[in-house]
This record gives structure tokens, sequence and C-alpha cells, in this order.
């Protein structure tokens, strides 16, 4: 079986290095795009909540565009299109090229950014009115009450789908691949279509597995965090705040 | 289920006894199919070996294969239907050898049957006998050798470097500039060994791609200044927007031949065919006629 052949396993440890400099490059394109998704899909999720229409429209048709078409197109129009776009907007001699971490980045954030945003509006929208009513009713500050009664609600309600999210977000910079972005997903298949050997293959997913398993844990300890909030001391804040009222 | 197997009745069988019955036969069949298939081979490339001539003039067309999407080489034009290039015209000189007519009877009478094959199919259809022939960008080498004949190269190509026009005249122009190369082909390292005979002491970025079109588009959108595969390949790419950096410059060389069953006769005749093309000079004028690369 040549899925077990050493020699083959041999030759995919001795080109490691291209696989740990795909790894690099795929993590940071990871840390940007989900800093931009979380950023904006925060934003764009507050937007769809408030009662300013136009906010909402602007919500609306952003995460309808970007839910309804697929990822890869996407990004490989702004590869295709991007440098000439860029050209005649800044006026430059020559095509403006868009490094690929930028591509990577900024695609797959706005891409996830749609996603985050709905998870953050379906999120605000589970706590119920009465929440924030009876809050006010005790004293709080519109503020106030968001930092401590809804705010603290809402957390627990949106971290599970909100790490789907960041999980699918990793995945999905491998879409680098196709435009020969030098992300993990590329060096892999360098090495296999070089190589033949598919053992390239179980390398890039054990990788890409190192970086998704930790995220996958720490939100997991959130989560149980978020659960253990201490009643008494939440009570003792709620007190203070409310003679403070 | 000791127990159980020691009550069973002795002419019936056990489950287990069943399965290694039936696992046997199975056996026993693939082996008696695979000895057949050994033999039948073999008595055809001992026996037959005389015959494929005889084979494809009593059935009265020619079999090949070719490319359907390499303008000049082999290309099914849409609009027609017909496949067109200087493969398709030397397939054509191989059923006017074949068949005791004159080229142009040949074509005129459409002694050829094509069928459009990829890399991953021409040397099996070969095997199978779906194909007398296969003329289709085929690369001569040892490895290949061994499985099917080849003839002698009717055409030798380069790696071409495909870049946007004017942009480039020579190679020190190059100087980090991004050369999109196709994945797993070897035409990078036969760039850099160009560069180091050429004495140009420079160093562009390779960038890989998983196929062609992309490539294009790549280069296209001037995500990548040079497009690099062999120039078969470019021509097909070829457009008023782009030109072949320093053409003179010939690099990475594979010789296209004409591949046959191993060991037939038959594959003496394309042999004669090409050698008495490329004597003539008809091989050359198919190459200025059809602007190849």
């Amino acid at each position: 079986m040549d899925l077990f052949d050493p020699v083959r396993w041999q030759a995919t440890f001795a080109s490691m290095d291209t696989f740990w400099e795909g790894f690099g490059f795929t993590l940071q394109v990871v840390v940007a795009a989900l800093i931009l998704a979380l950023v904006l899909g925060t934003v764009l999720g507050i937007f769809s909540t408030t009662h300013i229409k136009v906010l909402r429209g602007i919500s609306r048709v952003y995460v309808e565009f970007y839910q309804n078409t697929p990822l890869p197109v996407q990004v490989f129009f702004m590869y295709a299109a991007g440098p000439l776009v860029l050209q005649s907007l800044t006026n430059a001699p020559t095509p403006v090229r868009i490094a690929p971490f930028v591509l990577g980045s900024v695609g797959v954030g706005l891409y996830h950014a749609a996603y985050v945003s709905e998870v953050i509006r379906q999120g605000i929208e589970a706590v119920p009115h009465g929440q924030m009513e009876a809050a006010l009713s005790q004293g709080f500050s519109r503020a106030q009450a968001y930092r401590y009664v809804i705010l603290p609600q809402t957390f627990r309600i949106i971290l599970p789908p909100l790490c789907n999210q960041a999980l699918n977000l990793v995945k999905n910079t491998s879409v680098l691949a196709l435009i020969a972005g030098g992300d993990l997903m590329y060096n892999a298949d360098n090495f296999v279509s070089t190589s033949g050997y598919l053992q390239g293959y179980i390398m890039c997913c054990f990788l890409y597995f190192i970086i998704c398993l930790p995220l996958a844990l720490l939100v997991q300890h959130l989560e149980k965090n978020s659960n253990k909030t201490p009643r008494r001391h939440r009570r003792k804040v709620a007190v203070a705040a409310g003679r403070e009222a | 289920m000791t127990t159980f197997r020691l009550r069973e009745e002795p002419g019936r069988l056990t489950r287990r006894q069943f399965l290694r019955a039936a696992g046997a036969c199975a056996l026993g069949i693939a082996g008696a199919g695979l000895l057949a298939g050994c033999s039948e081979s073999g008595s055809q490339s001992g026996s037959s070996g005389g015959s494929k001539l005889a084979t494809i003039q009593s059935r009265g067309t020619l079999k090949c294969g070719v490319k359907k999407d390499i303008p000049g080489y082999g290309y099914l034009d849409p609009a027609t239907g017909t496949y067109q290039g200087m493969e398709i015209d030397l397939c054509y000189q191989v059923a006017a050898k074949v068949f005791g007519c004159s080229y142009d009877d040949a074509k005129a009478n459409d002694l050829v049957a094509f069928t459009d094959v990829t890399p991953k199919t021409r040397g099996p259809l070969i095997d199978n006998d779906q194909l007398d022939l296969v003329c289709a960008t085929y690369t001569i080498t040892d490895e290949r050798k061994k499985s099917w004949d080849f003839t002698n190269p009717y055409r030798s190509d380069y790696i071409g470097m495909l870049v946007k026009k004017g942009r480039f005249s020579s190679l020190e122009d190059l100087d980090g500039a991004y050369i999109g190369v196709s994945q797993g082909s070897s035409t990078m390292t036969n760039i850099q060994k160009m560069l180091q005979d050429q004495g140009a002491d420079i160093t562009p970025e390779y960038l890989q791609f998983p196929d062609y079109s992309t490539l294009k588009i790549a280069l296209d959108s001037y995500n990548i200044d040079v497009f690099s595969v062999d120039r078969s390949i470019l021509s097909g790419y070829k457009d008023d927007t782009n030109e072949l950096l320093l053409p003179d410059i010939k690099f990475g060389q594979q010789d296209y031949g004409i591949a046959t069953k191993k060991g037939c006769d038959f594959s003496q005749t394309c042999e004669e065919v090409v050698q008495e093309c490329q004597a003539r000079g008809w091989l050359d004028e198919e190459v200025s006629n059809w602007g190849l690369l």
C-alpha cells in the first residue's frame, strides 16, 4: 500500500519546510481575516437590530450578497479584476497587484463577516425585550443594562455558532491555493503534484487540524466559563449598580 | 457457536464454509480469466503482429487518437465539427500509406476516424486496441518506450514564455518578475537551467497554477508577468495582447512521436511515413502552414 510506504513518508517529512512555511502564512491570514470578520460582523449585526432603516438595509444587502455567492468566485474575481480596477482608481502606470495575504484575509474576512453578522443579530434578538425593560426599571443605565444583563446572555448564545464560523474561516483560507497564494493548501498541492505522493495531503490535513483543534478547545473553555459566571458576584455588582442609580 | 456447528447436518454448508467456497470460486475464476487474458494478448502480439496492418486495411478506416484543444496541432473546430492541425494531416498521411491511396484521397474519403485523447487516456486506448495510433503531442521518453512503440520525432517542441506585448525585451528584465507555471510540470527547472545557460543572473519568482486557463487569467490580470508552458499549449492562448518572449532561445526540448502498440508491424508503417514526410520537407511546410510557435 503506497499510503504506508516509508520512503514516501520520508520524502514528505524531508520537505516539511514548505509545509511549515504555508502553515505560518495560513495562520497569519487566519488571524487577520478573523479580526476583520469579527469587527465588521459585529458592526453589521448591530446595524441589523437598530431601528434605523438605512442601516438595516445596508446590513441586509451585504449579508444576502455574501451568503448567496460562492467564496471561490468572490476571491477569484478580486484576483482577476482587482489589479486593473486598482490601476484605474489610483491612476498608477501599471496594474496594481494585490498581495495574496491581503487578498486572502480581505476575501475570507468579508465573506465570514456576513455570517458573523447573522450570528450576532440572532444573539441579540434571542434575549427577550423584557430583559432590557426589567433592567431599566431596576435603575440600570442603558449601557449598564447592556454590560450586565443583555451581553452576558448574548455572549453565551452566540459562542457556539461563532466558533463554527472561526473554524470554517480557517478551512476556507485554502481558497488561496486556487490563485497560487502560498498558503498551506497551495504548498501541499505543489508537493503532491510534483512528487505524486498523497502523503502531502495527509500532512496538510494534520496541519489544518493543528490550527483548528486549539480554537475549538478554547471556545469550549470559554463556553464553560461563561456558564460558570459566579451568581453571587454578579448579584453584588448589580446591587452596587442599582444603588448608584 | 461451536456446539451449533456440531449440530449441523453433515450435508449442509455452514456460513463460514459457504463463504470459503465462494471465495475460492471467485479466485479461481479470476485466475482463469487472468491466464486467458495473458495467453490471448501473448498470442496477439506474437502471431497477430503481422495482422495489425491487415486488420486496419480490412476495416477500411484508421482509428487515430488526437488532441482537440491545441490549435495548430490537433484542434476540433467547433464551427465545422472537423479536426484540424498538423497532427491531423499526419494521420491522413499514415492513412494514405496504409490504404495505398493519395493524401488528398485519404482526406476526401474520410479514411481516418478521430477520437480525442487526454494525457491520461492515450496510453490505455492504444493498449485495448480502441485506437491504432496516437498522434497527440505525445512526448517520447525512455519510460514510455517500454510500453509503446514511438516513431522518430515529427516535431520538436520547446518551452515558451508568453508575456504581455511590449513589457519585456530581454531576460534581464525578468529579474523579480512572477513566472506562472503549471503545477507538477518540469517547466520551472527547465527555466532555471536555461537562465544559467544564458548567463542571466536574475531571480524570478515562480508560482504554480492548477490549470492553463487560470494561468491565462493571471497573465491577463497582470498577477503574473510570464505564462510559461510548452509552446504547443501556448499557441492556444496566443492573442493580440501577448507575445512570445525571445522565441529564439530554445530550451526544454520535447520530441513528439506517433505512438503505436508495442511490437506490431503497423509501427514500422508509421515510422516510414514520418521519415518520408521529413525527407521531402512536408513536415516543415506543415509547421509554417499552421504557424506553429
